[in-house]
């Protein structure tokens, strides 16, 4: 196997300064030269001004989790330099502008300061042009390659194929500002030997590279989504914006409505009117769609929600990842009615998991939430393996038309073994049915009788035991018998997997048992699971533990100990190595 | 089933309304039933959308398919269903409280984007189903458990409200005047866009102003040569109850050819509903 080698390039700026484009690009250029990359972004909740900062971690091998630290931070303004200063990586660089930042910092490292500062004059190169400043970040990207010792061949291709239709002076503009800020530091500087460098005949990889978002998106479109109502959120909206995109070739309604509140409203009228429908919030505006939420489950009309979590509680952090709204999700509405809340762990599951949730929602008749974060979101991931028509399309049990039924009347909520009575769409030929918010007999009408009510009860509960057969277990990675099992659920589990790695050939073994099926939990699936496990850590993103408080509730079990995190930020392999070695060791 | 002399049996459901005796909501369901029957409309096309209140219960007991949801929610449900499948007629049968306190915006914002739907909202000016608190048309001084010094807030007008957020059609009827309420009913359902028909609905149970004489003597029906494509005039009109004198019955106001939401959100004349999703492909999305 060929010699693991890694690098992180962070790049700071003002918001507007084209900090997301310069990570984006990073991303494809290094994808082309046949590496992978993940990327993390962090932006305040401003439009224009604030610190917008990207990491792209880039790897001989795929990589999942942002990293605390950084080889290279492109600088381009002077907070980017404070902000990032304690991040640095020993030898690694601050390449910064140096037409519009006046550091005394020293070039080359010293004691306080372990890296190299290398300053290229990227406004003036910029304004060199065409008197603007719009190739200051190209120009930076350009000074990037000659760290890297790189060709810029593959990054001006990469311009071409983005400016070269909207026009031909914007890809030459941008070419010559990369040029000349590669030449400006192979001129002016000695390329620092602390640089990681990678082996450049590598073959490109045939890379998928995208967002949470994108891929819960692409998944609903797969699973035949043809209704999408929403409000804006952050950070959800970009599952909405990604459907509204693609509406108009892949046939789906698409609106944005007054509220969440309309949004859910509306989202369930389609679905009971036969549409596979889909809506997606945050927390805040989760919280004004709970009502509707029992209203699904009592009508038992399938609803698929993603809920894209953030630090709460109240408007809380409105751009940074926390895993605080589980609990919530888990319980929201009154009274008791069947449900699935799942959390994909990363893009392929994301992609997979959107349509497991519609044809369960489907299936059992039962709204399905996928929870996401802000992490998954919007961290870019790339696969090379995606098996794109894995999950096939199940609608359940529909009625077509009256002759189908072997009674003269439709009993819409008829009592069953497993729960799950054949539905029928509004507009069905010869068949009309009442459907309702209020508890109802078989044939849906308005029923307050105590026996009918436990029927009925009894019949929705009964769904959400059903279901279990159909829920896949918790994955283990890693050896089996290993003296340490983190547990990972939803977008915990790659920063959990790379501890794995890092923990080989020290005193204790580490191995990750990743849930994506967090609600219902199954007692008889997990007990013999979990209870193998030799000492067990749970990790989240919360304070309270809810997952951990989950196991002990619905399972019985109860961890080793739990690690948590709620400032804001995903976890970072290291600090779980660092929490591992001071409690095991 | 109950016998029943009435051509409008095949409307009824097995149980039936259990509004007070006298209740202005049966002289609604009456015109509702009469004005689908009259249209022919087949009954599997179309879905009442009750929402919760004396009104949205008419849902459980007329014989065509029913969705009785939330307070305040049932106007972006039938949104969601008329998007679904554009196929299906579907009416809202809400009351005042739902429509103008608790989903107000739906209200407005339903109106605006000229959703292919007919709200008829049943106009008791209290919320019944609790027991008579006053509600956003109750009028100045109406007493209720909640007011027992007598409404002091100034009542809601639901027409002027549909005009001014551009729905583009607003009627009014009586429940005492059957006939005529089912007129709107059917102008409304057939309308291209946005229906708003405001019933004026005595309850006999805990409203002792606006009763059956009240409407009787204040209600007038509107002009042969009333011009209801001006809306300006609608909404003068419109404001005539706000003296609590005098209640124009008939169609204030209708605008016909403007694009509805569907016209404007789907993409192709299938209903979405019906397509075949069983085998799409993305190959493309993922660059393969």
């Amino acid at each position: 196997m060929a010699k693991h080698t890694e690098l992180v390039i962070t790049v700071g700026g003002k918001a507007g300064q084209g900090v997301l484009s310069s990570g984006a690009f990073i991303q494809q250029i290094m994808s082309e030269l046949g590496l992978y990359t993940f990327t993390w972004t962090e932006y305040p909740s401003l439009i224009k001004g604030g610190h917008n900062a990207v990491m792209v971690r880039v790897s001989t091998d795929s990589v999942m989790t942002p990293k605390e630290t950084t080889n290279i931070v492109i600088a381009l303004d002077q907070v980017s330099i404070e902000m990032h200063w304690h991040e640095m990586e020993e030898g690694g660089v601050i390449l910064y502008d140096s037409s519009t930042i006046k550091t005394e910092y020293s070039h080359t490292p010293t004691k306080e300061q372990p890296f190299s500062m290398i300053g290229v004059p990227l406004t003036e190169i910029s304004r060199g042009i065409d008197k603007s400043s719009f190739y200051t970040n190209t120009a930076a990207l350009g000074a990037m390659h000659a760290l890297l010792d790189i060709p810029t061949t593959v990054f001006e291709t990469l311009l071409d194929k983005k400016y070269g239709r909207k026009s031909q002076t914007i890809v030459e503009n941008n070419v010559t500002a990369v040029r000349k800020a590669f030449e400006y530091v192979q001129n002016e500087y000695d390329r620092p030997q602390t640089i990681p460098s990678f082996s450049l005949n590598r073959e490109s990889l045939d890379q998928v590279i995208m967002n949470g978002s994108q891929a819960i998106a692409y998944g609903a479109v797969k699973a035949g989504v043809t209704f999408t109502a929403a409000y804006p959120m952050t950070p959800a909206t970009p599952v909405f914006d990604n459907l509204v995109k693609l509406a108009p070739e892949y046939d789906i309604a698409a609106k944005q409505a007054e509220d969440e509140i309309s949004a859910v409203c509306m989202t369930v009228g389609a679905s009971y009117a036969g549409s596979r429908a889909m809506t997606m919030t945050s927390g805040g505006g989760f919280s004004l769609m709970v009502e509707a939420l029992g209203f699904a489950g009592i009508t038992e009309t399938p609803l698929v929600v993603v809920e894209a979590m953030r630090g709460g509680p109240s408007t809380g952090l409105p751009t940074k990842t926390e895993q605080s709204d589980l609990r919530f999700i888990v319980h929201a509405s009154q009274g008791e009615f069947p449900r699935v809340v799942l959390a994909p762990g990363d893009v392929e599951e994301a992609y997979y998991e959107a349509q497991r949730a519609f044809n369960l929602a489907d299936k059992y008749q039962l709204p399905v939430m996928i929870v996401s974060d802000k992490y998954l979101a919007t961290s870019q991931m790339s696969f090379t393996d995606f098996d794109l028509d894995r999950i096939k399309v199940d609608r359940g049990v529909l009625v077509r038309s009256a002759s189908e039924l072997g009674e003269e009347v439709y009993h819409r909520y008829q009592l069953t073994k497993d729960g799950v009575s054949p539905r029928a769409l509004p507009g069905t030929p010869g068949l009309t049915y009442k459907s309702g918010s209020d508890e109802h007999n078989e044939l849906g009408e308005i029923c307050e009788d105590p026996d009918n009510r436990v029927a009925q009860m009894n019949k929705r509960m009964q769904k959400e035991i059903t279901l279990l057969a159909d829920l896949p277990k918790p994955q283990l990675y890693g050896s089996k018998n290993a003296d340490v099992t983190l547990i990972s659920w939803g977008s915990t589990k790659h920063a959990c997997l790379e501890v794995i790695d890092l923990m080989k050939g020290q005193d204790i073994s580490v191995n990750v048992l990743h849930f994506v099926y967090v609600y219902p939990l199954d007692e008889k699936q997990l007990i013999p699971i979990l209870s193998r496990l030799k000492k067990a850590v749970i990790v989240e993103n919360n304070y309270e533990a809810q997952f951990a408080g989950m196991l002990k509730e619905y399972v019985g079990f109860v961890a080793d100990d739990h690690l948590l995190k709620y400032n804001g930020l995903p976890f970072y392999p290291a600090e779980i190595v660092t929490y591992l070695k001071k409690k095991f060791f | 089933m109950k016998h029943n002399a009435s051509p409008l049996e095949k409307y009824h459901t097995q149980s039936t309304p259990n509004w007070c005796p006298g209740c202005g909501n049966f002289g609604i369901w009456v015109s509702l039933k009469n004005a689908i029957a009259n249209l022919q409309i087949p009954h599997h096309n179309v879905v009442i959308v009750g929402d919760i209140g004396c009104s949205g219960k008419l849902a459980y007991w007329t014989e065509v398919n029913g969705f009785a949801t939330l307070h305040g929610r049932s106007i972006p449900v039938a949104e969601g269903v008329k998007m679904a499948n554009r196929d299906l007629t579907v009416i809202v049968v809400a009351g005042d409280g739902g429509t103008l306190s608790e989903g107000l915006q739906h209200f407005i914002h339903a109106a605006r984007r000229n959703v292919n739907i007919t709200v008829l909202m049943h106009n008791n000016q209290l919320y019944g189903l609790t027991k008579g608190q006053a509600s956003s048309t109750s009028e100045k001084g109406y007493k209720s458990s909640t007011t027992p010094e007598g409404s002091y807030e100034t009542p809601l007008n639901p027409s002027v409200l549909a005009l001014v957020a551009q729905a583009t059609f607003v009627a009014a009827g009586f429940a005492g005047n059957a006939k005529h309420l089912t007129q709107m009913i059917e102008k409304a359902i057939t309308h291209e866009g946005f229906a708003y028909v405001d019933a004026y609905q005595p309850c006999v149970t805990y409203n002792y102003i606006n009763t059956y004489a009240f409407y009787s003597e204040r209600t007038y029906e509107l002009e042969e040569e009333y011009d209801a494509t001006n809306r300006v005039e609608a909404i003068q009109r419109a404001m005539e109850i706000d003296g609590g004198q005098k209640f124009p019955i008939g169609v204030l106001y209708q605008e016909q050819g403007q694009k509805t939401l569907e016209d404007n959100v789907l993409h192709s004349d299938k209903p979405l509903a019906k397509r075949d999703v069983s085998d799409i492909s993305v190959a493309k999305l993922f660059g393969r």
